[in-house]
């Protein structure tokens, strides 16, 4: 019988079934958390102590080490939910559904912490711990759109149904990502006061900008650590009545 | 399993379309009591403004237009469970997803029929809210048909929601939690209209693009709803 | 270089000092419970399932005593 080439490659598979990806994934965390922690301790200790103060702003601008990349990761971090709720609801991979699972508390926990650094960035910078300009708004809807797929999920007791329809959510979101910005940034451009232009990124000094993409890459790093452990977390749970679980439980693994 | 004289599938398919639609505009008219409450709601809130804010005339004109826009956005939200719902409790969903007939195509039809009962009369009533709330002259027109096209797409886009929901008990809050900030868009292009209208500005613009979200979620809405509607019922 | 004078300049940090510290400590507080939940998680489940495991096998040595085996016992003459 004639052996016809497969569709998708062996390690695709491997990578869909949880105990592969698991297995997989176990040489990967500990240089993943050491790259992290020292790309964001390099990164704050340069950026609190190192990085040239602004001209206009002074000091506060250093919460924008923490602030812009929290809030790329935020944004990215969204798709990164979509697209898995995606794969899983197309091919029907449990694993995809598992990273849409943990990607959206990180997401939230991070569109937080963009929320509030943004909003004690404003208090000394421009007076005021909120207001209502295209980037922050926009921040906020996130925010919102995160809870929403947070709260739908929770709200199903079947787990299958809670993926799909969390998913079915979050691609409704996407779409709808682009169109909130451009319609709060019309927005506020119709309303905008006299001053100027609010959140406007600082000019940026090439000193002041490296230590800024050090943090950027520990975060992605951070991300990608946090997500990896949230997922294989889920994968136990899953599989704990399975063979290879129970075993690497008796043998003591901590 | 088509006997000789069955009608062809095409023509099934757009009888199905009207079967639905008729249906759910029969069972309106007979529950047309029911069509009032976000009317009424619609109304007190208006009160409540004048009430909580101010009720000098030259202060409620300048909220107006987004104050009008902002309720009939919370109206159309409380009405939005309402389109699943009670055939959920019936049993006749299951049965709408087990036809033959492509289920984006018979939501497409429920949805047309909520709009009418529910989205049309408020937008109708939207004037009183205007001369209620002091909206000056030049955005009564926009006002309409801002509503028009927006309750449209809120109808579109709450359906989603709805879908998502509607086997959850007590859903009713947590579809407001969903859907909102995919509202969002919709006021913000509706209110700008009216407010541009009142400010002596062309809202042709605002108004195009309200026109454009509205093609957009009918484009959208019918393949989510139904493909969520999947997810709730049969998990 | 290092842009403040001292360690309390570092601290006030031109007056801006409380916005900024308390932004980085919210924020490491964040990270380190984004990390930990995970991992107690995986360590609550494994322990779990460690103590079943060995529940289990005490269940099943205590059946395999009761099938005859060699006598062990020396009976007084």
């Amino acid at each position: 019988m004639a052996r016809t080439r497969p569709l998708l490659p062996e390690w695709f598979h491997r990578l869909g079934s949880p105990k592969g990806f698991y297995q997989m994934t176990s040489s990967w965390m500990p240089w993943l958390a050491v790259t992290a922690a020292v790309l964001l301790l390099v990164g704050t200790v340069w950026g609190l102590g190192f990085a040239p103060q602004d001209a206009k702003q002074g000091n506060s601008f250093r919460i924008i080490y923490i602030h812009v990349p929290a809030a790329f990761l935020a944004l990215a971090g969204y798709y990164v939910m979509a697209a898995a709720g995606a794969i899983g609801l197309v091919w029907k991979m449990k694993l995809a559904h598992m990273v849409m699972k943990a990607a959206a508390p990180l997401g939230a926990a991070l569109t937080l912490i963009s929320l509030v650094t943004g909003s004690l960035w404003g208090k000394p910078t421009w007076g005021t711990y909120w207001v209502w300009d295209a980037r922050i708004t926009s921040m906020l809807v996130l925010f919102f759109l995160y809870l929403g797929v947070i709260a739908l999920h929770y709200a199903y007791t079947n787990g299958e149904a809670a993926s799909k329809a969390s998913a079915v959510l979050a691609l409704v979101g996407t779409a709808n990502i682009p169109i909130i910005y451009k319609s709060v940034d019309w927005w506020y451009t119709l309303h905008q006061p006299a001053t100027i232009k609010l959140t406007q990124a600082p000019s940026m000094h090439p000193d002041m900008f490296y230590p800024l993409l050090v943090m950027i890459a520990g975060f992605y790093c951070f991300y990608a650590l946090v997500l990896l452990l949230n997922t294989r977390s889920e994968i136990l749970h899953r599989e704990r009545r399975t063979r290879w679980v129970l075993d690497m439980a008796e043998g003591g693994r901590s | 399993m088509a006997s000789p004289d069955a009608a062809p599938p095409e023509l099934a398919t757009a009888t199905a379309f009207r079967a639905v639609l008729t249906r759910d505009l029969t069972l309106a008219f007979r529950h047309r009591g029911d069509m009032a409450n976000p009317l009424i709601f619609f109304v007190m809130v208006a009160t409540l403004v004048p009430l909580g804010v101010t009720p000098e005339s030259g202060q409620l004109a300048l909220l107006a237009p987004g104050m009008i826009w902002v309720m009939a956005l919370l109206a159309s939200l409380l009405s939005a469970e309402t389109l699943f719902l009670a055939d959920h409790r019936d049993g006749s969903l299951e049965q709408l997803a087990l036809s033959p007939q492509p289920l984006w195509l018979l939501v497409l039809a429920k949805i047309i029929v909520h709009w009418l009962v529910t989205g049309l009369p408020l937008t109708l009533l939207s004037p009183l809210l205007g001369v209620m709330l002091s909206l000056p002259q030049a955005g009564f027109g926009p006002l309409v048909v801002s509503l028009l096209l927006g309750t449209a797409a809120l109808s579109m886009i709450g359906a989603i929601g709805a879908a998502l929901t509607v086997a959850i008990p007590r859903g009713g809050l947590l579809l407001s939690l969903i859907v909102m900030p995919l509202y969002m868009p919709v006021l913000i292009f509706g209110a700008s209209a009216v407010q541009l209208a009142v400010d002596g500005i062309s809202p042709s613009g605002a108004l195009a693009i309200l026109g454009a979200l509205l093609a957009f979620s009918c484009l959208i809405s019918p393949f989510a709803t139904a493909g969520a509607l999947r997810v709730s019922l049969h998990g | 270089m290092f842009q403040f004078d001292s360690l309390s300049a570092f601290i006030a940090m031109g007056g801006h000092g409380p916005y900024i510290w308390l932004s980085y400590l919210a924020t490491a507080l964040v990270l380190l419970w984004l990390v930990a939940t995970p991992l107690l998680r995986t360590n609550r489940l494994m322990s779990a399932l460690k103590r079943q495991q060995t529940l289990q096998h005490r269940e099943s040595g205590k059946y395999q005593d009761i099938s005859p085996g060699p006598r062990t016992e020396e009976r007084s003459p």
